[in-house]
């Protein structure tokens, strides 16, 4: 009798344990009939212990039928062996793991829900099939593999294997990789030494080696570039290689193109520069026996003219007189147009030789040069202060002397010749200014200004050849600057001429005419 | 002019206007009678070095002065100017240069070679008159020639 009730006792302290462990337990009878769930169970089957105990299994969930579920339970009655199945209940979209223990009297099934952390696994997977999936179809060899202390890959994608024109399989074998994909020993030493020490120099800059050449047979097959990137807390790194070859090919036959064409130009520059000296030589040539040969013929024609007066005066008379004046006049016309013109020839082939210059001292200097102390008396010079520049001293003196002997020219017919000369400084360039209060010219006509051989007044108002001014400017562009004149008819007319205030400009210029 | 065995004066210059021109004015200053003139530079170096149709010419009559034109035939007027200052017999007769070139690389080749001094012929008619007339006044008379 105590047997019995201790049993009943312990019966019920049992099924006090079983009421609040938090796993379901179900007892089926071998009919499959509910005889006991705990609370547990009654939560996880959605159902109250009271309502399912004495009902049908089939009955209660005939959605159950042809499940796994089900099935392993008739399997376990039927076999009386224990059986264990985490599986997915399709009809509740649930995940359960059970224990399902079979006797005499029926089943006793221990159970759990696993939704959650099979959601969890499946999204992981799912996941993981991404990456995979994106690594294998990235353009770029990837690989996870430990370094130290030898190289293993944990993960490859295909690219990375074939990119070292290597076979996947074969560089499996711990540390591998390294006879297998660089097959020259020097080199590999060299090349493991480098990534090696780069790695463990935990500098990020190191972890990068580019263009790797990989051979096969003593040839280059690729080239590669290689990159370390970490993974923290792991000893594991990602490796990335990628195909440099058609870039390095592309840049060699570019560079051998560039540098074939480089050639090709720097020949055509030698050979034009050639040409170019030639010319220059055959100009000198020609100047020279301009400068000589034409000169013998004017000295014979103003000669002999002037013989022809004084020897034979009385026979010519004075008509004869007049006409043989007009012979020479022109003889010495001609010598001076010859000087002239071999000056503007000879400038434009001479190179500048540049420095600094006062040209307040070379004004001065100069406008004495081209006045008599009769002429300073009579004009009043008026300069300024003017600026220092940089350039070719002797075309500079060119220039002034012909600014200067125009403006003292045109002006000798007034009362009051006043001419004067001053510089400013804007916009990075230095004016200078000469003015006089001369005859001027025709507005109209300032184009011709500084051609070649043009003149705006008649060789009776006054002499020159009209070259003058035509070398002022040739001077003055050399220099990279510019020349102007403006003037009003019968008062007078202002000269101006700019030249680069910054040296490094003028010189750079210079460079730009340079004849070799 | 036979005068060849008593000049003061060669002058080398093949363009007979300009030699006519020069003689002419060194006539009115009054060298006349001693200036022998030649027209090429063969002539030129046979004359001061007494040889060839020259032989009979003394060397112990050197001339006073030599106005050499730079543009001869044969023998150009840079080489005969070398020629006479590299012969210890004939270098210290005075030679000036009287030339149209007025280009810079003549003027310091004849200098270097040993010119004594360098005219350019003016065209002006009066301006080469008083060039030639200067010259001349100067080495025939104010000049001291060298002791031989």
């Amino acid at each position: 009798m105590k047997a019995k009730s201790d049993r009943i006792r312990f019966e019920g302290m049992n099924m006090e344990i079983m009421d609040r462990i938090s796993d379901g337990i179900v007892a089926f009878d071998s009919n499959l009939n509910y005889t006991y769930l705990n609370e547990a169970a009654g939560i996880l089957l959605g159902r109250s212990p009271e309502s399912l105990v004495g009902k049908n299994y089939w009955d209660e969930f005939p959605e159950a039928k042809g499940s796994r579920f089900a099935n392993a339970y008739v399997q376990a009655l039927a076999t009386q062996k224990m059986i264990t199945l985490d599986d997915y209940f399709e009809p509740w979209d649930r995940w359960f793991a059970n224990k399902i223990y079979p006797s005499a009297s029926g089943l006793t099934i221990f159970f759990y829900e696993t939704t959650e952390q099979k959601k969890i696994e499946l999204a992981l997977r799912e996941s993981e099939k991404h990456l995979r999936k994106i690594i294998d179809n990235l353009p770029v060899g990837v690989a996870v593999n430990k370094i130290f202390p030898a190289v293993e890959f944990v993960h490859m994608n295909k690219l990375f294997s074939e990119f070292y024109c290597v076979k996947q399989e074969d560089i499996l074998a711990p540390d591998s990789f390294w006879e297998v994909v660089y097959e020259d020993p020097v080199f590999r030493e060299e090349i493991k030494k480098k990534i090696l020490d780069g790695i463990s120099s935990g500098d990020p800059e190191r972890f990068e080696w580019a263009e790797v050449p990989v051979t096969r047979g003593g040839e280059v097959v690729r080239y590669i570039t290689a990159k370390a990137i970490p993974l923290p807390e792991s000893n594991l790194i990602v490796s990335t290689v990628t195909d440099e070859t058609a870039r390095v090919k592309n840049a060699k036959a570019l560079t051998n193109i560039e540098q074939r064409y480089r050639a090709r130009l720097e020949k055509q520059v030698e050979e034009r520069t050639k040409q170019l000296v030639a010319a220059n030589k055959e100009l000198e040539a020609f100047s020279y026996s301009v400068s000589h040969d034409l000169r013998a013929p004017l000295r014979a024609i103003s000669g002999f003219s002037r013989i022809l007066n004084e020897d034979h005066g009385e026979q010519l008379g004075d008509e004869g007189k007049r006409v043989c004046k007009i012979i020479t006049d022109n003889a010495l016309r001609m010598s001076q147009l010859i000087d002239d013109l071999l000056q503007f020839s000879r400038l434009s082939r001479k190179d500048l030789a540049l420095s600094p210059i006062d040209m307040q001292t070379m004004l001065n200097s100069i406008y004495h040069e081209v006045t008599t102390p009769e002429q300073r008396e009579k004009i009043a010079f008026l300069e300024d202060p003017i600026h220092k520049c940089y350039g070719d001293p002797n075309m500079m003196r060119q220039v002034w002397t012909n600014l200067l002997s125009n403006a003292v020219k045109f002006s000798s017919k007034k009362e009051n010749p006043v001419i004067s000369v001053w510089s400013d400084l804007e916009e990075g360039e230095i004016r200078y200014y000469v003015k006089d209060n001369g005859v001027g010219f025709d507005m109209r006509y300032s184009e011709k200004l500084f051609g070649v051989f043009q003149r705006l007044h008649g060789i009776n108002e006054f002499d020159g050849t009209g070259v003058g001014l035509a070398l002022v400017q040739r001077i003055i562009h050399k220099h990279g600057g510019w020349v102007k004149g403006t003037s009003e008819l019968g008062k007078g007319a202002t000269f101006s001429f700019a030249v680069p205030a910054n040296e490094a400009d003028v010189i750079s210029i210079g460079e730009k005419w340079k004849i070799i | 002019m036979e005068n060849y065995l008593k000049s003061d004066v060669l002058l080398v210059e093949d363009n007979p206007n300009d030699a006519e021109l020069t003689i002419r004015a060194l006539r009115k200053q009054g060298f006349a009678n001693e200036i022998f003139h030649v027209e090429d530079g063969e002539q030129a170096l046979d004359f001061l070095f007494c040889r060839g149709e020259f032989s009979i010419r003394s060397s112990s009559q050197p001339v006073k002065v030599v106005l050499l034109d730079l543009k001869l035939p044969k023998v150009n007027g840079l080489e005969v100017l070398r020629e006479v200052k590299a012969n210890p017999a004939t270098s210290r007769i005075p030679v000036v240069i009287l030339t149209s070139s007025r280009e810079d690389p003549d003027i310091s080749t004849a200098y270097e070679l040993g010119a004594n001094s360098y005219v350019v012929k003016p065209v002006d008619f009066d301006d080469f008159v008083k060039a030639v007339q200067n010259t001349g006044l100067f080495w025939l008379l104010i000049n001291e020639p060298p002791i031989k």
